[in-house]
């Protein structure tokens, strides 16, 4: 017994080793590559010195970011900014999702797929069509009411604060919701709710006593996304504040980085702002998820039996519908129309459509290049970021490796940069290492950097869905005789699979339309698609811009298709 | 017969003048020519040329169409975008010893600050081979450079500058014949002014006003409460939605569209106090160590012919420097142009201010 117990325990601990050993690669590689642009990003903030001149480092730069006039306002209007949008986005995605994911809504899949399309959209141009709407003086919208005989001034103003959170509500910050949480709610037990539905409770209660809190981890997730990212965003701001006096903390930033010369040290002093939030942010979710259970998915059997809204369903079946047209349609329709202007939004000069537009970009001998660019950048970066990060989710989730919560942490750290600063930390980073020279100047460099930019959206929604998966599953299937591989692919990998498709879309979508990242590590020969985008909005090319704009919204738009499809062909199915 | 011989002296010394003149000149048109294929040549073998140029895919088009049906084999790798942005680049990747770019092309400010002040530039001198583009005589005034030492740069565009604009509806340019017009209370408000905190045609605009009207009319402009923006476009529709009335920093190029368009958007006449002269963008400079040197010398003389100049002309509407190109055949500014003919034709070379920006 004991001769053969023996080698037993050589081989696991060889195993066990083995998978140590890659834990702590996996380990030291996602730490260089987060923690060195963090780094250096806190060392220039020390830096003084113009390019080509000799270091000198101090405090200059801080002095000046937290001393600038109107700082103070610009922080209190960010923090009341993004918590008035992410407030309303929350509630409406986590009952948007449930309704699309959960109950007997019709169309849910094309709903859902709306809501997407939503979030592919670029902001600016979505943001002019708004204006077009809303704008106090010559917008449509109040335009028509106020022929009303009881209304006698414009009842909208886009360029206000609740203007610009309808503007980002609108674009992006529901859609991103929907996007995150369906795959959660999709993943649940409906015995759960059946069993609250019996003991009395409505389907509202149900939701909010039974379902919320279950998803917690999700909807937790989905929140530090969404505060951090609006943190960040500028487009809108800089569109609909900045003219009537709303600086944010973003605008300020962008304001040092595009200055002649760029003034990179109070920048980056500023966005250290970023890194502390995140710190608090992350706490507070381990204060709230902390060592509770979260499984929805066990060996008992699945029950995915949808919720009936009964005589709800009709008028709640309609106020979806609307708020699908409201952020997709409309800004769709000003999308297209924007292509075939003459002045993106001018509606009175005299013939004000053309072809132009179409003909010019598409005869641009570097669109095929940049599409092709775009293509190889985007899928290689979600094939490879989905391997990864999945990897990376399981290590934290799955093991009981030492480091898993440094590792998580890590995973959330490329978020502590703002992404108009990501950019340059990860040229300094990519130059300052040997192993990376060689690629400089090639499309691999932009997938890096893709890799590292999604890291906390990835690696955070597999692991929010990895977390409602109970062990019974991969146990039974090793008891069966099964390895841990052929486990991993037969239990694993089907029960995420929507969660990996929509990783995979997200990093696609993130890729395609990524600007601040590739900006300066793109050459002549690996421009993407959104950077001939950049360079006609640079040039005030608004209308070829738009057009890009639509050609990057078509892309995504099949890439969507083609992975809702596959999510429904290969993951769980009812 | 004294006087026959004399003529027949003459005649013979003359011809025998022009031909040693026409030898030596052929000679040394032919060394030129052999230089040149030899540097073509030699590009071909590196295969292709990185330039940085200003944010227009108009220019990215036609430079890359031109170029390469000229010189097959080289390919020309255009990256237009915000000067900043490429100094950033190019001078971390100087410091880090990758050497991706040969030339950049843009404005005075970041050239001074940034590309000779960092020290990461090459003599030009050296990279002038076509006798048409080494000539001085081909320039109007002659080769000129914006660095102090004349050596770095190379500035192939000069015009007078016309970047006070105004929406014909909302303001006549009757009302505005003076720089003082602008502080008439009634434009409160109505001012929109390309930022002229950072280096580019606003700062140009506040630099040649502190110069010339003094530091107490800025200070009374600025009660005007000045609408600044660093996103020309923005200021473009602002004054065509006649949110403004007058912008100042912003050119023909940023307002085509909108001319094309019809919209009743037009450039001042020259203020009674008269303007300034400036290189737009049109100036350039070579990356010290560039990684295709004979690739480098291809396009920087081809640049700086006449074809290449009238591309250019063409594209950016900023006119070149050599005699032989005609900018009025594109600019839109002809007012501008024909006044730059006029000055031309006086040759008042030396009280042209392009040098005493700096």
């Amino acid at each position: 017994m004991d001769r053969t117990a023996a080698p037993e325990r050589v081989i696991f601990q060889e195993k066990l080793n083995g998978s140590l050993l890659l834990m702590s690669l996996l380990l030291g590689i996602v730490a260089f590559v987060v923690l060195v642009p963090l780094f250096l990003m806190i060392l220039n903030s020390f830096q003084l010195s113009k390019p080509g001149e000799p270091m000198i480092y101090g405090l200059q730069g801080w002095r000046e970011a937290f001393s600038s006039p109107g700082i103070l306002s610009a922080i209190h209007n960010t923090f009341s900014l993004a918590l008035a949008r992410q407030f309303i986005a929350l509630i409406l995605g986590i009952v948007l999702a449930w309704l699309l994911a959960r109950t007997d809504i019709p169309l849910s899949g094309p709903l859902e797929f709306m809501f997407w399309l939503s979030f592919f959209l670029p902001a600016l141009p979505v943001t002019i069509g708004w204006i077009l709407l809303l704008d106090p003086k010559f917008g449509l919208v109040n335009q028509w009411l106020l022929k009303l005989p009881f209304i006698s001034e414009p009842p909208f103003n886009i360029y206000s604060f609740w203007g610009i959170v309808w503007a980002h509500l609108a674009s992006s910050t529901i859609g991103v919701k929907v996007l995150l949480l369906a795959p959660a709610f999709r993943n649940m037990d409906a015995a759960l709710e059946e069993s609250s539905r019996v003991s009395g409770a409505s389907a509202v209660g149900t939701l909010i006593r039974i379902i919320i809190p279950v998803m917690m981890p999700a909807i937790l997730v989905a929140t530090i996304l969404g505060l951090i990212r609006s943190l960040e965003a500028f487009e809108i701001e800089l569109v609909l504040g900045v003219p009537v006096g709303i600086q944010v903390f973003s605008t300020k930033i962008l304001d040092l980085v595009i200055a002649e010369p760029s003034e990179y040290p109070p920048a980056m002093a500023l966005s250290s702002t970023f890194l502390a939030v995140l710190l608090v942010l992350l706490c507070f979710q381990r204060v709230v998820v902390g060592r509770k259970e979260f499984t929805t998915v066990t060996g008992r059997g699945f029950n995915l039996r949808r919720t009936a809204l009964g005589r709800w369903k009709n008028f709640v079946f309609v106020l979806v519908v609307l708020l699908a047209l409201i952020v997709t349609v409309v800004p769709t329709i000003f999308l297209a129309l924007g292509t075939f202007m003459k002045l993106f939004g001018f509606f009175d000069v005299s013939d004000p459509w053309t072809l132009n537009n179409w003909r010019q970009v598409l005869q641009d001998p570097v669109i095929v290049r940049s599409l092709w660019n775009t293509l190889v950048v985007a899928l290689g970066s979600a094939m490879v970021g989905v391997f990864l990060y999945s990897l990376i989710a399981y290590v934290i989730v799955k093991t009981s490796f030492t480091f898993r919560g440094v590792l998580d942490f890590l995973s959330w750290v490329p978020w502590s940069i703002p992404g108009i600063l990501l950019g340059i930390a990860l040229l300094w980073t990519f130059l300052g290492t040997r192993i990376f020279i060689p690629l400089y100047g090639s499309v691999y460099i932009l997938m890096i950097a893709m890799i590292i930019k999604s890291m906390p959206i990835g690696t955070q929604v597999i692991k929010s869905v990895m977390l409602q998966l109970g062990r019974e599953l991969e146990e039974a299937s090793i008891v069966s005789g099964a390895s841990w591989f052929s486990t991993y692919r037969r239990i694993l990998v089907p029960l995420l699979f929507p969660a990996l498709v929509t990783v995979g879309l997200l990093v696609f979508i993130s890729a395609v339309r990524d600007i601040s990242t590739v900006v300066l590590l793109a050459t002549g020969e690996t421009r993407t698609l959104s950077l001939l985008m950049l360079e006609f909005a640079t040039e005030g090319q608004f209308e070829k811009a738009t057009v890009m704009g639509v050609l990057i919204v078509v892309f995504v738009g099949t890439a969507a298709l083609i992975a809702r499809s596959l999510g429904g062909r290969v993951g769980m199915r009812e | 017969m004294v006087r026959s011989y004399k003529r027949h002296k003459m005649v013979v010394c003359v011809t025998a003048a022009a031909i040693l003149f026409l030898g030596f000149s052929q000679k040394s048109w032919g060394a030129s020519q052999d230089k040149w294929k030899e540097v073509v040549e030699a590009g071909k073998k590196e295969g292709k040329v990185v330039v940085s140029i200003p944010a227009s895919s108009e220019l990215r088009k036609q430079l890359e169409e031109v170029f390469e049906q000229r010189f097959p084999g080289i390919n020309l790798e255009l990256f237009p975008g915000t000067a900043s942005k490429m100094l950033r680049r190019i001078s971390d990747e100087f410091q880090a010893g990758v050497r991706y770019f040969d030339i950049h092309i843009g404005g005075a400010g970041s050239m001074i600050t940034g590309f000779v002040g960092g020290n990461i530039v090459d003599p030009i001198e050296p990279n002038l081979v076509l006798p048409e583009v080494k000539e001085p005589k081909n320039w109007w005034g002659g080769h000129m450079a914006i660095d102090k030492e004349k050596r770095f740069t190379y500035t192939f565009s000069a015009f007078l500058v016309s970047n006070f604009w105004h929406n014909t509806k909302s303001a006549s340019a009757e009302e505005l014949r003076s720089y003082d017009d602008l502080l008439n209370p009634k434009w409160k408000g109505k001012i929109g002014w390309y930022d002229p905190r950072q280096p580019g045609a606003g700062a140009q605009a506040w630099e040649f006003l502190w110069k010339h009207k003094g530091e107490d009319y800025l200070k009374r402009l600025v009660t005007q409460d000045l609408q600044l923006s660093r996103n020309p476009r923005v200021l473009a529709e602002s004054l065509a939605r006649e949110k403004l009335a007058v912008t100042i920093g912003i050119n023909y190029y940023g307002f085509r569209s909108f001319v094309e368009a019809g919209m009743p958007l037009k450039a001042l006449p020259i203020f009674k106090e008269g303007t300034y002269g400036t290189a737009g963008s049109g100036i350039l400079a070579i990356i010290k160590n560039h990684p295709h040197p004979n690739a480098t010398k291809v396009f920087v003389n081809w640049l700086l012919s006449k074809e290449g100049q009238e591309v250019w002309t063409k594209e950016v509407s900023q006119p070149s420097r050599r005699w032989d190109v005609d900018g009025t055949r594109w600019s839109r500014s002809r007012q501008i142009m024909r006044q730059r003919r006029t000055r031309r034709r006086k040759a008042r070379v030396a009280s042209y201010p392009i040098e005493a920006e700096y």
